[in-house]
């Protein structure tokens, strides 16, 4: 094999490497990563799974699975870490999220959590105890419990 | 020189392909690529993983030194390169939306800014309990016009300027589990106003799997019934006549006392089940039977026009299964009541739905029964798809039969109806629509001159029109 030819296939095989890693970064930013899920100190659990994670912001479940009542709160919905948490656990964007509620809303059925800043979420999680939420990785949740999410 | 031709192609398809990646998701929307930044930069201790991995990756097969160290000057620069264009997009992107998320949001993990972070005394916790409260509203205004002496939906021949439709819905929390929702509506339509309470009812949450509802509900029939006036539910400017338009099949609420929960859930699908008891109120247009009428009294002069009357000792309900994560569902419903007049009425029927961001299918069919003797059927199918974010296409197919047995013959045409619309609709955002719709109607059923009419010229009429309407529709 030429040196010339190796060359050109390295060169291309960096150029492919450095923008798959650059964009695999952007996924996972996107995913899991882009988000923890705290709540109160007070509620024992330590995990929860997607599906009940969806339930409970989605008010279909008012329960965790361990009994403890849940009361969740959100983001804004132009907060990029919502859409992360809607596509994630919801699997779609947030603006399929509010149509959803929308139409709750108008069926008189439910109506979605209150909407806080980051701060506020915090701030609303750490002084309730059915409180849950989810922040960005880099907030502050002193006071507050992060649990894990599984599949 | 011709290996680093190669190269810097190879270098430059790289970072196109690489900044293309935002470039093609602020075409879907320009705030979407702002969410993805302000997430990279939460994620931030993730991401920056990305270069170190990249110059693992390098030294796999140096060929001789100069060419490795040019290499790697080569890949320094693009590193530089990529950092200079990201920050550049930050430059041009602004400030985000929300301070105080973005602040916290921007700060690495492992180097929280405390200055910038939310400082709870941790001695103040109160618990903060969370009282339901919501206003929500809506609007719709439409214009229709068809082409001939019949009228058909929001359209009318001399064009239709006052469909309005307006409405508050307040929901309150009274007590943790029990709400109580009122809907507060003005409509206008045939320069006809009404100012009226839609619905007013106290729901009472027992559990996830029971709430009981009681006063004036939203009738829980088909897609559309609880939606009525919502036109940002709807692809079209009015909803499908052939359900909801007077064929009896779909009525707008019940009131009495009903009970709604889930009824099942596994990994992903979920059925939720609705029942009730109590009163219906049934709109109908039916010129076959109204033509009847008149032949048998031996009267010249009919009056077409749609009517109202009340169902007692109604009862009815809904069994719908979805799978939320993909935007499927299904199901069945149906109600049974009492009519003074007619005796017991009785309505059945199907439905099934799949919304996602981009596709819209959803289709009904129903049937209607009056004591045995008259009967009616409607279907349809509706598809949109979103070419993007604002532009949607949206087709509509329905179809309407009623089944009337009398002495006298009537024209077939007044007792069958189908509907073939097209239309566009441009979402200034998802709270947001404009709508224009097209539509050919076959069929004296539900398009037909209203008023006091001569037979001779009721029977007349053009057996087909054609409808267009334009609208806006917003909710709050």
């Amino acid at each position: 094999m030429k040196p010339i030819q190796t060359m050109t296939r390295i060169s291309m095989v960096c150029a492919v490497v450095l923008t798959g890693a650059l964009q695999v970064g952007q996924v996972f930013a996107q995913g899991r990563g882009a988000y923890k899920v705290v709540v109160n100190s007070s509620i024992s659990i330590s995990s929860i799974s997607r599906d009940e994670l969806s339930r409970v912001f989605l008010k279909k479940a008012s329960k965790f699975h361990d009994g403890h009542s849940a009361m969740p709160v959100d983001l804004p919905s132009s907060s990029g870490v919502r859409d992360a948490f809607s596509r994630d656990v919801h699997g779609k964007p947030t603006t399929a999220v509010e149509a959803y509620w929308q139409q709750q809303v108008f069926s008189g059925r439910e109506v979605p959590p209150a909407e806080k800043s980051e701060g506020a979420a915090i701030d609303f999680v750490r002084s309730n105890s059915n409180g849950i939420a989810y922040v960005s990785p880099g907030a502050d949740t002193e006071g507050t419990k992060v649990i894990n999410v599984t599949d | 020189m011709h290996f680093k031709t190669r190269f810097l192609v190879a270098i430059l398809l790289g970072t196109a392909l690489l900044l293309s990646v935002p470039g093609v998701m602020g075409q879907e929307a320009k705030k979407e690529t702002q969410r993805n930044t302000e997430i990279a930069k939460a994620a931030a201790p993730a991401s920056s993983d990305a270069p170190s991995a990249t110059s693992a990756a390098t030294p796999l097969a140096p060929p001789s030194p100069e060419e490795f160290n040019e290499l790697k000057e080569q890949m320094k620069q693009l590193r530089a390169l990529v950092q200079e264009q990201q920050a550049q997009l930050e430059r041009l992107k602004g400030p985000a939306p929300t301070p105080s998320s973005d602040a916290a949001s921007a700060a690495p993990a492992s180097t929280p800014t405390p200055a910038l972070a939310p400082q709870i005394p941790q001695d103040t916790v109160e618990e903060q309990p969370i009282r339901p409260f919501k206003i929500g509203g809506f609007a719709n205004w439409a214009y229709g016009k068809t082409n001939n002496i019949n009228e058909y939906d929001l359209g009318s021949p001399q064009g239709r300027y006052d469909n309005i439709d307006m409405g508050l819905i307040l929901t309150l929390g009274v007590l943790p589990s029990v709400n109580a929702t009122a809907q507060v509506s003005f409509q206008s339509a045939n320069d006809q106003t009404e100012t009226d309470v839609d619905f007013a009812f106290v729901d009472w949450k027992i559990n996830d799997k029971f709430t009981v509802r009681g006063g004036q509900v939203k009738n829980p029939f088909g897609l559309y019934s609880e939606y009525l006036g919502v036109g940002t539910v709807y692809p079209f400017n009015d909803v499908p006549q052939s359900i909801y338009g007077g064929t009896t099949i779909g009525k707008e609420f019940y009131r009495g006392v009903g009970v709604s929960g889930i009824a099942f859930t596994t990994r992903k699908w979920e059925g939720t089940y609705d029942l009730f008891f109590g009163g219906l109120l049934n709109d109908e247009l039916n010129p076959a039977e109204a033509i009847s009428e008149a032949i048998q009294n031996g009267q010249s002069t009919v009056t077409i026009d749609g009517l109202s009357e009340p169902i007692r000792q109604a009862f009815g309900g809904r069994l719908t299964v979805a799978r939320a994560d993909s935007g499927f569902r299904f199901g069945v419903n149906g109600h049974s009541g009492v009519s003074p007049d007619k005796g017991r009425m009785t309505a059945l029927g199907a439905f099934a739905s799949y919304d996602t961001a981009r596709y819209l299918l959803r289709a009904e069919f129903g049937n209607a029964f009056e004591s045995g003797f008259i009967h009616h059927s409607g279907a349809y199918v509706e598809a949109g798809y979103k070419i993007d974010r604002h532009w949607q296409p949206v087709f509509r197919y329905e179809w309407a039969r009623e089944g009337l047995v009398t002495p006298v013959a009537i024209p077939d045409s007044f007792k069958s109806h189908r509907d073939i619309g097209g239309g566009l609709d441009y979402w200034v955002n998802p709270k947001a629509v404009l709508k224009f719709s097209y539509h050919h109607v076959d069929g004296n059923m539900l398009s037909v001159p209203r008023g006091d009419l001569d037979l001779a010229s009721l029977f007349a009429a053009p057996k087909t029109t054609d409808m267009a309407t334009f609208g806006l529709a917003f909710v709050f």
